[in-house]
């Protein structure tokens, strides 16, 4: 049995260009039980300067 | 009634959680309790049509923030434990018939950023020790409801599979004074014949000592604890790699692959754990597209797992499989 993996075969394309840069919003509310928390997360799109590589604070998370 | 019972035998806890009989099994897909409620329809858990993630506490817990007495005295041979501890659901999307495979890779990333908000919220609780997120996929695994979902467990102690990887990675962390999984992911890159799948921060692979036919291992490369240590490009490079190998899952029998997804990371218990590394487990339990692996005798009763496949020839059929993905 031989089965090598060529170089790169299983590579993706570079994913930093388009990978969206998200803020959540969090609703936390109760359920209808009235005992239980149900937590809501609503995203949506930041704009950014194109950079979300390693080196970045590491505190990214908008509250996440 | 739910407690902790302890197993002198095998030096371990397990949970009882009776209430958990009632649970909703298999409801027709027009009566799903985990579909968002439509106006004039049922109430659902769900009182929101429409939503990214949303996270809730298990109707039927196996662990409670309130737990109920235990239903047997504790004793010095077999000690008893409240079932202390929180269960969570967490829904993939408001739409009954997706599937975590189907969705887009920025889903992906939305679940990501809701499973550390939940790492953190559940592991700062004084009482956790552990944060395990899971899903279980498929009636082949037995889940009760086929809604798109997964699950949080935060425990009350660090559970036995966890116990025995920390023991693991401290002995050889003290032998080599390198971490064990990434020893065990740099021998594989090295490798190459069970990788599945690479990007710049993570590696998939079928490990060498795989127990399932398909098991594949998602592993960062550099050397992070938990979802806690993640920055903005692990979340983006994990969110693309786990979505093609879910579609390649599914490529694999052409049909819906089941499977367990287990997402191991340090305890939450304040200890440093600077010898673990964060890492997901997924077991799909077929062997064929109509043969389930069955955990019986040697697997359950001796804990000994016979794998009917070669690591290196089921990696190599999941890696055909892997396509670009894009945002």
């Amino acid at each position: 049995m031989t089965v090598h993996r060529k170089p790169n075969e299983t590579e993706t394309a570079p994913s930093d260009a388009q990978a969206p840069h998200l803020v959540v919003e969090k609703e936390v509310t109760t359920m209808a039980d009235g005992k239980r928390q149900m937590i809501f997360y609503n995203f949506s799109e930041a704009k950014t300067n194109g950079h979300n590589g390693h080196g970045s604070n590491g505190h990214d998370r908008h509250g996440a | 009634m739910s407690e902790l019972r302890w197993n002198p035998l095998l030096g371990e806890w397990l949970v009882t959680a009776t209430e958990r009989q009632e649970r909703t099994f298999l409801p027709p897909p027009d009566y799903c309790p985990l579909c968002p409620t439509r106006p004039g329809g049922y109430e659902t858990e769900v009182p929101a049509e429409t939503y990214d993630v949303v996270v809730f506490e298990n109707k039927f817990p196996s662990f409670h923030r309130h737990p109920p007495a235990p239903a047997i005295e504790d004793s010095a041979f077999y000690p008893v434990r409240p079932a202390k501890g929180v269960c969570e659901v967490v829904l993939y999307s408001p739409d009954h018939n997706a599937t975590l495979a189907g969705l887009p890779a920025k889903q992906f990333l939305k679940l990501i950023l809701a499973w550390t908000d939940r790492y953190k919220a559940l592991g700062d609780l004084e009482f956790i020790k552990y944060v395990f997120i899971f899903e279980n996929k498929g009636k082949e695994i037995g889940v009760t409801l086929t809604h798109p979902h997964g699950q949080i467990y935060a425990y009350p102690l660090i559970p036995p599979v966890i116990v025995k990887e920390l023991e693991q990675s401290f002995r050889h962390h003290e032998a080599t004074g390198h971490c064990l999984i990434c020893d065990i992911k740099d021998q594989e890159l090295r490798d190459g014949r069970r990788v599945v799948a690479e990007n710049e921060c993570f590696v998939a692979y079928i490990p060498f000592f795989a127990r399932w036919p398909y098991e594949v291992h998602v592993t960062p490369k550099r050397h992070i604890r938990s979802f806690l240590e993640f920055e903005e490009r692990d979340r983006s490079d994990l969110a693309l790699i786990m979505k093609q190998l879910l579609v390649a899952y599914d490529g694999v029998f052409n049909k819906s692959m089941p499977y367990m997804m287990n997402i191991h990371q340090a305890p939450t218990d304040g200890l440093p754990y600077d010898h673990y590394h964060f890492h997901i487990e997924f077991y799909p339990p077929l062997r064929q597209a109509e043969k389930l692996k069955y955990l019986a005798g040697s697997e359950t009763g001796a804990g000994f797992f016979i794998n009917d496949t070669l690591a290196e020839e089921k990696a190599a059929e999941v890696r055909a499989l892997i396509k670009p993905i894009v945002w």
